[in-house]
């Protein structure tokens, strides 16, 4: 079911069993008529529900059928409303399946007949009255009989009851039109491509039941790495700028600890250019030649490097020391593990060969475990799959490509809201 | 001279100098600062996953309050005052608490009112507001009833709540729970409603057929039923819950409707159309 559909059902049958209910009490609080008295008072004796079932009047116990009727239908609507209002709740959160729809199309139909029945069974309830002579419509202003209020409430419940069956009837019959055509489309689509061995109407049904997971996969799996690229290509550019800095601070006796952290990172370097040597760039390149959409990952990466520059030129003695210093806090902040480590080697005074040994130890957990847990983690932050409301295509979305979003599929726009 | 004009321009420079060093220390330290707190951020927002706690819903207690306030009523407060003149313009007045049928009224005219006596013998009609003497006995048994259950229905939702703080049931469960829940209030407030409305309608009656009343020589006559109208709140108060609760309900399920989760990650996203 469509989402505005859903919508309008809720506000639909909110109104239908408000306004049935209300229909339903007044049954039973309006003096519905008026019978002219010949006793010692010679005037219109006023006869609500109650009164007209204890009579033994004839003609008034053949209203009180009537009346009877109507209070019935108006109870079964009530209770039918409910009903539908919970398969209507229970179809929204747990089963989007066909029968649920059809129990809901059913019980909707099922309100407007008897709505319909209702409106019916009133008008003859006035036209039985106006027949006999001696019973008149109980009147609340002369003209105005108090039955018209109930009269003009079930006009208005047939109203919005006809508004919910038309509304849920017409999604139905799109739901099944768009069913259709997705069929022939495919039927077309298979007999083009039709092999041998393979019957066609399994293959139909087959892709149409839920958009297939192997196309959501390879979009996905595209996407990934494409993010993976840009990953790499940004801390490339990141770890060369600290290389230069790096080299800069260590021709002073002060940075011995940016010297002693040194290796770690080029070591990062050294991995990350492994990584790229490893993976199948070459493949993935003319798949961004192929979609012009997809260009430069940073093209506003290139005026900051410039300005860098421009600004190691600059640099005076002064300046350098302030940066030195700088990159001393950042740096004994951030890792405070690796100094302790450090300062318990240098107490030891282990040997070189030992921690070079150790470092060579250090080095495969690191680029085998931490930073490839990072990459994905970073991944799966990313990239999300989407299911769209209208066709219920699965497609992947980069977090980072804006909130509006458009369904591949059925070119259904919309937007998308973080909740937490 | 010129050597102190020197020294002053070589101060008045390395003023300047000192001056600039200053600004790109405090710059360097903010920058640094934004990344760290950009850096701590963002490790915050992948460790700590802020899991949306479950509220204890406290409908069902409130039912079986409202419940037990429906009792009280119904024992303790007056079922029936009747005030009239009489044909000597003497005021009588007359109070029940419910158990109206074994009361001896005195005078016993009273009873003519919810049944007919044949002071004036009419075809169509035993009494005049649409009351008989059994709904004064029926009316409160069957709403203690309803209100018994209610009770039942408030605590089997409360330990139902109770349950789920410690079994964790996912929330659509719980939604349907509160949907079936809330169908029940709806249709003991419509049950309280439609028992209790018919004495509203005897005061409309009373108006409407004030000759007869007369002729029955009840001259001035006042009938307050002040339990049923305490009831009569009751039930729309119940009513008034239910539907609002009906609503909500249904803005959940539209929610959850379109409301999308993804697999990797913790966070919920919606699909907004352009509705």
């Amino acid at each position: 079911m469509d989402i505005n559909t859903i919508k309008k059902t809720r506000r639909n049958i909110i109104l239908i069993l408000f306004l049935s209910i209300i229909c339903l009490l007044l049954i039973s609080f309006l003096p519905w008529i008026a019978v002219a008295e010949n006793g010692s008072v010679k005037e219109n004796l006023h006869f609500n529900f109650e009164m007209m079932e204890d009579s033994d009047n004839l003609q008034i116990n053949g209203l009180l059928n009537i009346l009877m009727d109507i209070y019935i239908l108006f109870w079964t609507i009530v209770i039918i409303s409910l009903i539908s209002f919970i398969f209507i709740v229970y179809y929204a959160l747990i089963k989007r399946t066909l029968l649920f729809r059809m129990l809901i199309l059913a019980s909707s139909s099922i309100i407007f007949v008897l709505c319909a029945f209702v409106v019916y069974f009133q008008i003859i309830f006035s036209r039985t009255i106006d027949e006999i002579d001696s019973i008149s419509a109980s009147m609340m202003i002369p003209p105005f009989a108090y039955a018209y209020v109930q009269f003009i409430i079930s006009i208005f419940l047939l109203i919005f009851s006809g508004f919910y069956t038309i509304n849920i009837i017409n999604d139905t019959t799109k739901h099944f039109k768009s069913y259709k055509i997705q069929k022939k489309e495919k039927k077309k689509e298979l007999e083009q491509k039709t092999t041998k061995g393979i019957s066609i109407e399994s293959e139909i049904e087959k892709s149409l039941k839920i958009p297939s997971k192997t196309d959501s996969l390879k979009n996905s799996s595209r996407e990934e790495k494409l993010a993976e690229i840009d990953k790499l290509l940004a801390k490339k550019d990141s770890d060369k700028d600290k290389q230069k800095e790096d080299v800069d601070i260590s021709k002073k006796e002060s940075d011995k600890q940016v010297k002693d952290n040194l290796p770690s990172e080029n070591e990062k370097i050294v991995y990350e250019e492994k990584e790229t040597e490893e993976e199948p760039i070459e493949d993935v390149e003319p798949e961004i030649k192929d979609n012009k959409q997809i260009k430069h990952p940073f093209p506003e990466k290139k005026p900051k490097k410039e300005i860098e520059k421009s600004d190691e030129i600059k640099l005076s003695e002064h300046f350098e020391k302030v940066l030195s210093t700088a990159i001393e806090k950042k740096q004994s902040e951030i890792k405070p593990k690796q100094q302790k480590e450090e300062k318990i080697i240098k107490n030891e005074k282990v040997e070189p060969s030992q921690i070079e040994k150790k470092q060579e130890l250090i080095k495969p957990d690191f680029e085998n475990d931490s930073y490839q847990k990072d990459i994905k983690e970073n991944l799966t932050d990313k990239i999300l799959k989407i299911k769209c409301p209208e066709c219920n295509y699965i497609f992947p979305y980069n977090k980072e490509s804006g909130k509006k979003i458009i369904c591949p599929k059925c070119g259904k726009e919309g937007k998308i809201e973080i909740k937490i | 001279m010129i050597d102190e004009e020197e020294e002053a321009e070589k101060e008045s420079e390395n003023k300047e100098e000192k001056k600039i060093y200053k600004t790109k220390d405090q710059m360097l330290d903010e920058s640094f600062k934004q990344a760290e707190i950009l850096k701590t951020d963002k490790s915050k927002k992948v460790d700590k996953y802020i899991s949306p706690k479950k509220p204890f819903i406290k409908i069902g207690a409130l039912i079986i309050i409202i419940a037990i306030i429906g009792l009280i009523i119904i024992n303790y407060v007056p079922f029936l005052y009747i005030n009239y003149e009489t044909s000597d313009t003497s005021i009588k007045q007359y109070f029940s608490y419910g158990d109206f049928k074994n009361d001896l009224i005195e005078p016993e005219k009273i009873y003519s009112l919810f049944e007919s006596t044949c002071i004036d013998c009419s075809d169509n009609s035993d009494s005049y507001i649409g009351l008989t003497i059994n709904d004064f006995t029926d009316t409160p048994k069957f709403t203690i009833y309803i209100f018994y259950i209610m009770i039942f229905i408030g605590a089997i939702f409360t330990i139902f709540i109770l349950v789920d703080k410690k079994k964790n049931f996912s929330e659509n469960t719980i939604t349907i729970v509160h949907t079936i829940f809330t169908a029940f209030i709806i249709l003991a407030g419509i049950i309280i409603l439609f028992l209790n409305i018919k004495f509203l309608s005897a005061n409309l009656l009373q108006k409407l057929n004030n000759s007869f009343l007369f002729a029955l020589d009840f001259n001035k006559i006042q009938m307050l039923y002040f339990m049923t109208y305490f009831l009569i709140m009751i039930s729309t108060i119940l009513f008034i819950i239910g539907l609002i609760l009906m609503k909500l309900n249904l803005n959940k399920a539209v929610d959850k409707f379109n409301l999308l989760s993804s697999e990797n990650n913790n966070l919920r996203y919606k699909y907004r159309s352009k509705i």
